[in-house]
């Protein structure tokens, strides 16, 4: 007997069938036994000899930037022009407030759990989901999904902004008592209501589902709502950003171009963004909520790798 | 990278969710270049890797701004992540190239911080008052830092820190079986070495050093 397999059973390695394997050789000699157990003795007192050292990681936008810098060059600074005060950083907003409950369940095949998120009353929230959707709960709703789970498919009641990931051949699906939305990875805010549902797509396309068979497509722009069950076609409507309002200080970009990026934070903070025409399609991933400006424009400039300026009111993102 | 650098910035990246991603997961993000998958990675692996670390330059200091350099290398070359990578896998592979490098840029070889176990400031009871207590803990310390150096860098990711035999493959350029080996044959000094504490007629305190 290996006494790998040995030191794999004793840190709960082994798979059923070696488990098997390992008791009966234990149980063949006194010798046997008595080996494995001057084992764990020994692997145990190493475990106690060993600690870790007290040391707090750096904020990943030290890491961001340094990355930056080194491709920017050592003489460009990541953030020019109003100086942002070091002492102004804040800490990560806290999503877990008052009313918000989750709860974990066993979940079936394939998942590792199956999780409740619930808001309060007047609490929203946000959730990273596995395959990398965000996900903005609003008020008095719940969102239901798959710990770990390779399905992409989540239960709602109420209403959420999503930020869909792209993953090409596997759409997303949000199912509610009023219909089912299949997504290829885009941005749109849902509200639901028993048989009724109210659909804005504010990037890419969703196809809505009616439980008697009806379906229709909805692009960027469009409203579709789906009322007694009957899903009515989609309309395009003037004031995109008035029927998002609610999500607040939300930004999630999945492989937003930063022409993209740009426009939405003008639209949340009302401030004018230029991107340097080399820089518009680059793209970025990341998701911030309740931030300020400044740590939006340092997040962004950092992850997308460029140089920015933040003049009375005019933020411009430059290239190298 | 000066220790300034660190305290700096007190914006964190990281928007906590209620759900924290598994690694897989924190992998694919990062491979898009997900700013927060960073963050959470360095939560989950900055302390253990910088003891690691320390293990082998025999410094804290030194150790972090390794560790750091090690995680700026992995957001550069994040688009260069396959999949299915472990991510703390490749993070202890970039780690050890770096440690290797950094020796070399020295041009000495620090034999007595390398053969020595870092011991790293106490957070509960002090080095005497564990000596005192757990001799077998002690020389098991000692023991691990006698291992040949590849070797003890097998057993400490396995035991120590918790990787499958395939991600300390991953992290060190080798295949699972000599892993195995690796664990066998360092398993097999450990017993020999600190056979006066696991042998029944031992039971008396004996010699440590």
């Amino acid at each position: 007997m290996e006494d790998h397999l040995l030191f794999r059973s004793l840190s709960g390695r082994t798979s059923e069938e070696e488990e098997q394997t390992v008791a009966a050789w234990r149980g063949l000699s006194p010798a046997n036994e008595r080996h494995y157990r001057e084992l764990r003795l020994i692997l145990d007192a190493a475990r106690r000899g060993y600690r870790l050292v007290a040391t707090e990681p750096p904020p990943a936008l030290d890491v961001l930037e340094a990355a930056a810098r080194r491709k920017l060059g050592p003489s460009r600074r990541l953030l020019k022009g109003r100086r942002l005060g070091w002492g102004l950083g804040l800490a990560a907003v806290t999503l877990l407030a008052v009313g918000l409950g989750w709860v974990v369940r066993g979940g079936g095949p394939g998942s590792f759990g199956i999780v409740e998120l619930t808001t309060g009353a007047s609490e929203t929230t946000t959730v990273s989901l596995n395959d990398g959707t965000v996900v903005r709960v609003a008020p008095g709703s719940k969102l239901r999904f798959g710990r770990g789970s390779e399905d992409r498919v989540v239960d709602l009641t109420g209403r959420a902004y999503f930020a869909v990931s792209t993953l090409p051949g596997r759409p997303f699906r949000v199912r509610t008592t009023a219909g089912e939305l299949t997504v290829l990875g885009t941005r749109f805010d849902v509200e639901t209501r028993d048989d009724n549902l109210r659909l804005v797509v504010v990037e890419g396309r969703v196809s809505v589902a009616d439980p008697q068979g009806g379906e229709t497509r909805v692009s960027a722009g469009q409203l579709s709502r789906v009322v007694a069950g009957n899903v009515l076609p989609a309309v395009r409507i003037p004031d995109l950003a008035s029927e998002t309002k609610w999500v607040g200080r939300f930004l999630a970009f999945q492989s937003t171009p930063l022409v993209e990026v740009a426009r939405e934070i003008e639209r949340v903070y009302g401030v004018r963004v230029e991107v340097e025409s080399a820089l518009a399609n680059r793209t970025i991933t990341t998701w911030l909520s309740d931030r300020s400006l400044d740590e939006v424009i340092r997040i962004v400039c950092a992850v997308s790798v460029a140089s920015c300026t933040n003049d009375r009111g005019v933020v411009s993102i430059l290239g190298s | 990278m000066a220790d300034t650098t660190r305290t700096r910035s007190h914006i964190s990246l990281v928007d906590r969710s209620p759900v924290s991603p598994d690694d897989l997961a924190v992998a694919r993000r990062l491979a898009v270049g997900d700013g927060q998958a960073l963050a959470l990675l360095l939560e989950r692996y900055w302390r253990p890797m910088v003891r690691f670390a320390a293990d082998k330059v025999g410094s804290v200091d030194a150790a972090e701004d390794l560790v750091q350099e090690a995680f700026v290398r992995v957001w550069e070359h994040r688009e260069q992540l396959r999949p299915f990578t472990s991510p703390r896998a490749y993070l202890y592979r970039v780690l050890r190239n770096l440690v290797t490098d950094d020796f070399r840029g020295r041009r000495f070889r620090d034999r007595w911080a390398r053969s020595r176990q870092f011991d790293p400031p106490p957070e509960a009871p002090s080095p005497a008052m564990l000596l005192e207590a757990d001799q077998l803990a002690v020389a098991a310390s000692r023991a691990i830092a006698d291992l040949p150096e590849r070797r003890r860098d097998v057993f400490v990711l396995a035991h120590f820190h918790g990787l499958s035999y395939r991600e300390v493959a991953e992290a060190m350029g080798i295949t699972r079986r000599t892993v195995a080996n690796h664990m066998t044959l360092a398993l097999k000094e450990l017993r020999r070495d600190l056979a006066l504490f696991t042998e029944p007629d031992s039971r008396s305190a004996p010699r440590v050093g």
